[in-house]
């Protein structure tokens, strides 16, 4: 099922993905000397590329749901907590803005659902 | 079809290292360009496709054979791996281990004669030099 990404937020949701790409590339760096540390993080990152690619890497108005749930949740949710700890205690403008990503990426994933 | 490479065993472990060498390379390459302001699709491309083709030689340098699409990365794993054994090489020389002296000396030297020489011509999109055609 394809659901489609408005220009709005198809920012959003790349700087999303690429700062899993990045936590997952971060973990593949530090997976040491035993073979086995790297699968997972191995595993997670080609998702995540291929969740991009599917994306356009944010040039493309839609998405596989189907296919890249998983990976669009895991991006989502952890920004979206990032998101909710910015709304307290920020300034106001920060603040605003925290609750307006937040807003925008709870509605993306009730899509994704 | 063409026919794989074939990696004699003796080289197996150490490319493999290098391969997990060049893929922790890569991966650090992804984080430098993610987090700089240039973290374009375009700037992302060239090591996101270094990680996934050391995951992809990963899979079948176990299997002694890498088939020609892979050369490219098997050239990167090969560079690190010779690094490797040029370090093991001196450790063992400068500590006066013999057997680990003598093996990475092996090993460096069939890098270098059996893949060094012969893959360094190569260029990364797996053409061979016009010299050494």
């Amino acid at each position: 099922m394809r659901i489609a990404v408005t220009d709005a937020f198809r920012p959003l949701l790349t700087e999303c993905l690429l700062a899993a790409l990045q936590g997952a590339a971060a973990d593949i760096q530090q997976s040491g000397l035993d073979p086995e540390n790297f699968a997972e993080p191995l595993e997670r990152f080609d998702s995540i590329r291929a969740t991009l690619d599917a994306l356009g890497w944010g040039a493309l108005p839609s998405i596989d749901v189907t296919t890249h749930r998983d990976v669009l949740q895991a991006a989502l949710l952890k920004r979206l907590a990032t998101e909710r700890e910015c709304m307290v205690g920020g300034s106001a403008l920060r603040t605003r803005r925290a609750g307006t990503y937040a807003g925008e990426i709870g509605q993306f994933l009730e899509e994704v659902r | 079809m063409t026919a794989p490479i074939v990696i004699p065993p003796l080289l197996i472990a150490c490319l493999t290292d290098g391969s997990y060498g060049e893929l922790q390379s890569a991966a650090e390459a992804v984080v430098s360009v993610a987090q700089s302001p240039q973290r374009t699709p375009a700037a992302l491309t060239e090591p996101c496709k270094r990680v996934a083709a050391q995951h992809a030689l990963l899979g079948t340098l176990e299997a002694g054979g890498v088939p020609m699409a892979l050369l490219p990365a098997l050239t990167a794993a090969c560079a690190t791996a010779e690094d490797n054994e040029q370090d093991a090489y001196s450790e063992g020389a400068r500590a006066g281990k013999g057997e680990e002296w003598a093996t990475a000396q092996e090993r460096l030297l069939i890098v270098l004669e059996q893949f060094g020489v012969t893959l360094a011509s190569i260029d990364y999109d797996g053409k061979m030099a016009d010299a050494d055609r």
